[in-house]
Parts: C-alpha cells; structure tokens; sequence
C-alpha cells in the first residue's frame, strides 16, 4: 500500500479535527472560585458573523470552493469536501464565541465592530495570506481586550478603588455594562483556540508564489505606476496575450494620480 | 489512498463533532462529572453500594442530614429512583413540623421525589420498607406538595397533638 501524502493526510484528516478541536475548546469557560467547567454555545450573532467570514474566506481565495465541492467530484469527495467546510465553519462560530464578551453593552459593541469591519472587508481585494493576517489582527485585538484588559477591569479585587470603579462603570451605564468574570484558566485556553485557528487558517491556505504576489502588488498599488510603466505593462501583456488564441481588449487611460512614485525596478519585469 | 483517508477523516470528524455536540448537551462540570454521565450514556451506571448502605444505616438511626450526603454520594447521577426516594424521604422527615413544614427543605425534597418518579418505569415507585408512614412515590410528591401551600389547617391549634419525629 502506498504511503499517504502529507498534504492530503492534512486536507482529509488533520485539518478537520483541528477545527473541531477550536469548536470544542472555543466556548469551553471555567468559572471563577470553583474552576467548574461551563459550555457555551455560540451566540446567533456568532453564527451569523461566522458565515460571512466564510464568504471573506472563499472571496479572498483561503478556501478555494472547487477544492471542497464540484460537480466534477464524485460522492465522497463532496461528503469530505462539506465535511471540511462544516468545521472550519464551526471553528469559526466558536472563535467568536471565545474572543466575545459573553452579554451586556460589551457583547453588543464587539459584535457591531465585526460587523463593520467584515462588511469593510467584503468589498476589499485580498490575497489568502493577507486575509489570514487581517483575521489573526482582528481576532487577536478582541482576544487582548477581552481576556487582558476588561478581564482584568472586572475581576473581583479587595483594592477599593477598583471596586468604585466597577460600580461607577456599572451604574453610569444603567447597568448594560455586565460582564462576567471567569478563572484565569479561561484565558490560556481561548488563548490557544484563537492560536489553532490562526495556524489551521494557514495551513489550509492555497501557497501564494512570488509571481502571483507580485501581481497581487501591481493590482493593489497601480497607482504608483508612471504612464511609462503602465504602457510597458500593457505592451507586455498584450504580448504574451498575442501568442494565444484569445484576444483581449486593453484600453490605456490616463488617471490624474500618475505622477505619483514608480515602482520599485525590481518588481517589474519590462519586455 | 486517498480514499481511505477521506473515510477516515469522515469518520472521525463524525464522531468528534457528536462528541462535542454530547457535550455541550450535558454540561459537565468536572472530568468526575463527565465520567459519570458518559457511563450514563453507556448504560453502565450503577451506584455505588457502600455509600448506599451507609445511608440507610444513618437514616434508619434517625440522622437524616448525614444519610443525605450519604445517599448523594451513592447516586451522583441522580438516576436511582430508590435512592432519590429516600433522600426526598429524609428531607421530608427532616422539614415537617407540628404547625408548619420548612419550605427550602420540603422544595429539596420535592426536587429528589420528581427524579425519582422520572426515572422509576412508567413513574411509579413504591418502596419495599412497611416501616415508612408514605410508601409511594406520588403520595409523598403530593404531601410535599401539601407541605409548601399555605391552608387553613396550618393554624389548627390541634396539629401540636400530630405525630412528628
């Protein structure tokens, strides 16, 4: 029998039981004082957020869709295929569930910047790894101001200006600054959720090489390419273009912003 | 050789997720807890007997807080309906009075007595002992249940002259 290959062991195997792992661990809690375990099921919000991050994940080419399902493959490959997509999702709703304040003003406040940011985002080019990077920022702010620093604000304490503090916020709210404090524990394993996910979200990641990059670059700073460069870049692609059977249509405009800087010499490639 | 590793991949996928959908089903608090309830789950529960008998030994020598701890010891699932009998029982013996019946003991007992009735086959459990005053389940439910309403036989002077243990 032939050895598995690495990578097709990680895509059939690996890579789903981490996601459900991060299921797992990412609404698990340990309440304060007795260290009794709790789980939290993700909140409606979560779920929903969760699928546009799916939908920011197959847009921005993390998940390539005709990697995971197609008419092209037969039953079990698309049994696997949902499979995978299905944990991912899960994975996703329970990385929510971790990094979000469990109720109150704060819970509300988390879910709205979501979903600004991931609506902003729904209309932004991205490479995969930019994509896996921009997450790992959001979720990883989240993480530090709810495990660090509202952890932290909240937590029972014998000191008496940090229990007028409390009560100020408390009361000053009306009482929807609620926030519930859990053991130290808590943290350490959201903490290794939100890591899991990050290296999960890499490593399902299409390998993006320097030429696509260097694509990637010249759609994303056009703006820095002299009229000069851009009439190369067309001549070029219209070259290459001219050995195949397909014919393209260019047309060259000029854009006020052209006299903006050059690119760097080295990532053109002049004909 | 890919197929295989679909399948397995299917399979254990499948299995994980039950297992974590099973888990955040029954909430256990602690690996004790979830020890318990996965044998529970399996069907091999059982309680523990030297616990139970302990129990029953206090509760017949009249110490009916200690039989309670005993008696929770024996069945941490909650899934015996003797035993849950029995503590209902000792919390009943424990809260009725000549006038008035404690509330929070008679609340712990009615609790106790609904999980007995819960997991007795068809609801019904009668308890072998000819020595208790309530012998079934659901009359003792129903006395319990008396116990917390407020009557006007709760200010009948007569009731001082009533059996009480």
């Amino acid at each position: 029998m032939p050895k598995p290959k690495a990578k097709e062991l990680f895509s059939y195997v690996i890579a789903p039981l981490l996601f459900l792992t991060i299921a797992l661990i990412g609404g698990m809690r340990f309440a304060s004082g007795s260290n009794d375990l709790r789980f939290f099921a993700p909140q409606l919000v979560a779920v929903i957020l969760a699928a546009f991050v799916i939908i920011l994940l197959v847009r921005g080419g993390l998940v390539e869709l005709k990697q995971y399902v197609g008419e092209h493959f037969g039953i079990l490959d698309n049994a696997s295929g949902v499979l995978r997509l299905a944990t991912l999702y899960f994975a996703t709703a329970q990385i929510f569930n971790a990094v979000t304040p469990e109720k109150g003003l704060l819970n509300f406040c988390f879910n709205l910047f979501y979903f600004l940011i991931f609506c902003n985002n729904l209309f932004v080019v991205f490479n995969p790894l930019r994509l896996a990077k921009s997450l790992a920022i959001v979720f990883g702010a989240s993480f530090a101001l709810k495990y660090l620093i509202l952890a932290d604000l909240f937590a029972p304490s014998e000191s008496w200006a940090k229990y007028i503090l409390q009560k100020l916020m408390q009361t000053t709210t009306l009482g929807a600054l609620d926030y519930e404090v859990f053991a130290p524990a808590t943290g350490y394993l959201a903490f290794a959720a939100l890591a899991l996910y990050i290296v999960g979200l890499y490593a399902i990641a299409p390998r993006v090489d320097r030429s696509e990059e260097l694509l990637y670059d010249l759609f994303v700073e056009r703006y820095r390419l002299t009229p000069v460069e851009r009439r190369r870049l067309l001549a070029a692609v219209a070259e290459s273009a001219a050995q195949q059977d397909e014919v393209i249509e260019a047309e060259l405009l000029d854009e006020p912003e052209a006299k903006a800087r050059p690119l760097e010499k080295e990532n053109l490639h002049h004909p | 050789m890919k197929r295989i590793l679909q399948i397995t991949g299917i399979i254990l996928s499948l299995l994980y997720g039950f297992g974590i959908l099973w888990l955040y089903v029954r909430q256990p608090r602690s690996l004790e807890e979830f020890k318990i309830q996965a044998a529970v789950e399996a069907n091999v529960y059982s309680i523990k007997q030297e616990n139970f008998d302990e129990a029953v030994r206090q509760f017949n020598a009249g110490q009916y807080a200690v039989a309670i701890e005993q008696f929770k010891l024996a069945d941490a699932a909650e899934r015996d309906p003797a035993t849950q009998f029995y503590i209902a029982y000792a919390y009943y013996l424990l809260g009725r009075g000549r006038f008035n019946d404690d509330d929070e003991l008679f609340q712990k007992g009615l609790a106790a007595i609904e999980r007995c009735l819960a997991n007795a086959p068809n609801q019904i459990y009668e308890t072998g002992r000819s020595d208790l005053e309530i012998k079934s389940a659901a009359a003792l439910r129903q006395r319990l249940k008396a116990g917390l309403e407020v009557t006007p036989s709760d200010f009948n002077p007569f009731n001082w002259f009533k059996k009480t243990p």
